[in-house]
This record gives C-alpha cells, structure tokens and sequence, in this order.
C-alpha cells in the first residue's frame, strides 16, 4: 500500500519533527488516539518520529494482538471542556483534522493496516485505552483482516449546468426560434427556457452519471459508503452542485483500475464533472457494530 | 463530462471533515468528549454546512429548538453513521 497512500500528509507528520513540542511543559496530559493497527515490530517503527495534533510525539500502546497509535495532549486544550469548545472553531478544527489525518496517512504510508479513530477520541489515562483494545478486540481483528490491502477512494458527481457546452442539438421547440424573430419580452422568456432545460439536462445526467459510475465503481470495490452531499462554504469552489458523494473501499492493486473505470463511466455527459479523491486510509469502513450500551 | 484525476494537491478539509467526523472507529466508555454524540450535529451545522446558508440556519433553529440529534435526517439525506 505504500506506493498508493497519501505521502504528502505523512510527510508533514514526520516533518513536525523538527518543531518545538508543544507539550509536557506545564499541565496534566491527557491520551489522544489516532489509530488502532496490529502489534508488529513494524508498527513500533512507524510511529517512531511521529507528531501528533499537539505536536507530541507517538507512541503505541500495545495489548495483546493490537496496538493503539496515541499521543499525550494536554488536558487544558483536550479535556471535555475545553474540547468543545475549541471544535466550534474551524480554525482548531481544520488544524486538529489535518494533525490527526497525517499521523493515520503516515501508518497506513509505511505499510501499516490501520483503523482510524475519529476525531478526537481522548482518554484520561493509558489504561482505560488498553482496556478498550481488550473489550474491543473480537471486532478489531476481523476488521483490521478484512481491510488489509484496501484503500478508500472517494467519488463525487457534481452537476454544473453553467459548464455544460451550448447545446449542439436542433432545438425543436417552436419556441427557441432565432430570437430577432421575437419581441424582446418573448425573447428574454425563450431564453429562459433554453436555461432552465440546460439546468434540467445537467441535473438529469448528473443522475444518469451517477447511477452508472455506482454500478460501475460497486464491480471494482468491495463495498460502498454513502456521505451526504457537500454544500456550503466548506465545499469551496465547487465545479456546480454536489449531487452524489460516495465513498468506496478498493483493493489497493485496483485503484488505478476503478479511478479509470469510474472517469470512463461518466464520459460525454456535458454538465457533469466527476471527481475522484484519494487514495484514503480506511475512514469510511472503519465502523464495527457498537457493542450495546 | 470535465475530470479531475488524481491530483497532488492538498486534502480539501471538507472530504477530510467527511471521514473524521462521521467515519472512524467509535469508541465509548471513558473518552472525555463523545464526539460521535451531539457535538458531531453542531460541528456538522456549524463547519460542514454554510453558517450563512437558509437551509442551515433553519437546521440550527429546529436542532435548537429540539435538541435532537434525530432532526438531522431532515438536513442530511444520507444516515450520518
């Protein structure tokens, strides 16, 4: 999997090195884990080096078969508090998310099969994680085997009327005649017309382009998740509206196969862009059933 | 159809919030904070979707006014787990 993982955020990790620690200066640490992965001697060597979202340095903790990537983080930022309060803002939240990102990208670069944790999963102590490796273990280890040479490729359809090339085809309404033809009232609502179905045709094959890119992208992949749609400022400058947002896992010598396999469905649909990202460490397919509660 | 293969470029912090905050192991017991409970509707509304945005606005209102993690299905068309 290294050659088909992220490196440029596991770089970053391993950058963050060489910048002052920001911890174990004044203050109770708390634990914040990143990661759960098997415990094998090459584990232990990927997190050497490592910085996490405070800038700590990482470490595994180890329990039986399994090992959890964590790091200590001060209890003033990461305790239950302060935590909420820091993740109502998206400058924290942006910089929390990338730390946290490029130490799972920097495991799962070096080779390493790992389940990422959510965001901010923070423990007290380093036993109350190693009791979680324990009570959790029956659905770790199957879930770290079945996600063993897989990575997580990301494909959203976007619908963008405004980009889709002037229609090419004889328009048959009797209504798009040549608009000198018309009074200028007649004319402005002709035009219209023409827009709007433009803005139709872009949605319709936005829908036909995903209906076909999930037929095909569900062939190459062993299975499939569903985000919500991206909307807002967040979704920056998106190339028009996002109408699908899936997620798949593929085995990792596949991901050429499927980022093709997906492009060439969606081909010759004007108004529709697709886009693939990743690869991604295994986030989407990282859910085992919660024991009840 | 325009592509976009894969790039080197920069993870978008919206497909990164995507995976962080709805996937990823969860886990329960004594974590300080349970990111998985209500805190994910308010960063969802609050990050992911437009603070300006009608639609989000209105969310924020019912999420308020209910405090309920379930009027969320009627924001988010796909189950947030």
């Amino acid at each position: 999997m290294t050659d088909t993982t992220d490196t440029t955020d596991a770089t970053h990790a391993i950058d963050a090195v060489n910048t002052t620690g920001r911890t174990g200066s004044t203050g109770t640490d708390i634990v914040y884990a990143y990661a759960i992965l098997r415990r094998t001697s090459e584990a232990a060597e990927a997190v050497a080096g490592l910085r996490g979202v405070a800038g700590e340095p990482i470490r595994l903790l180890e329990s039986s078969e399994l090992a959890a990537a964590v790091g200590p983080v001060p209890a003033a930022d990461f305790d239950e508090g302060p935590l909420k309060a820091h993740l109502e803002d998206l400058g924290w939240l942006e910089s929390t998310a990338r730390a946290h990102h490029a130490v799972v990208a920097a495991l799962a670069g070096l080779g390493a099969t790992v389940l990422p944790l959510r965001l901010a999963t923070v423990y007290l102590d380093d036993d109350r994680v190693r009791q979680t490796l324990d009570a959790r273990r029956d659905d770790f280890l199957p879930l770290l085997d079945r996600l063993t040479g897989h990575v997580e490729l990301g494909v959203k359809v976007y619908a963008a009327p405004d980009a889709a090339s002037p229609d090419p085809r004889p328009d048959p309404d009797p209504a798009a005649v040549p608009a000198a033809d018309l009074n200028p009232g007649r004319a402005y609502l002709a035009g219209r017309r023409r827009m709007r179905r433009t803005a139709e045709d872009a949605w319709q094959a936005a829908g036909r382009a995903a209906a076909r890119l999930t037929e095909t992208a569900g062939r190459l992949a062993v299975d499939h998740v569903a985000h919500r749609p991206q909307r807002g400022d967040l979704a920056g400058r998106a190339p028009g509206t996002n109408v699908s947002n899936d997620t798949y896992l593929v085995p990792a010598d596949r991901v050429d196969e499927f980022r093709t396999g997906v492009l060439a469905a969606a081909e010759g649909l004007p108004g529709v862009h697709v886009e693939v990202t990743g690869p991604w460490a295994p986030y989407s397919f990282a859910l085992p059933a919660e024991p009840a509660r | 159809m325009t592509v976009t293969p894969h790039a080197d470029r920069p993870v978008a912090l919206i497909d990164l919030l995507d995976r962080l905050l709805q996937g990823g192991v969860v886990l329960t017991g004594d974590l300080v904070l349970s990111i998985a409970d209500v805190d994910l509707v308010r960063i969802d509304l609050r990050a992911v979707i437009a603070p300006v945005a009608a639609a989000a606005v209105d969310a924020v209102d019912a999420v308020d006014a209910v405090g309920s993690v379930g009027i969320i299905g009627t924001v988010h068309p796909a189950p947030l787990l």
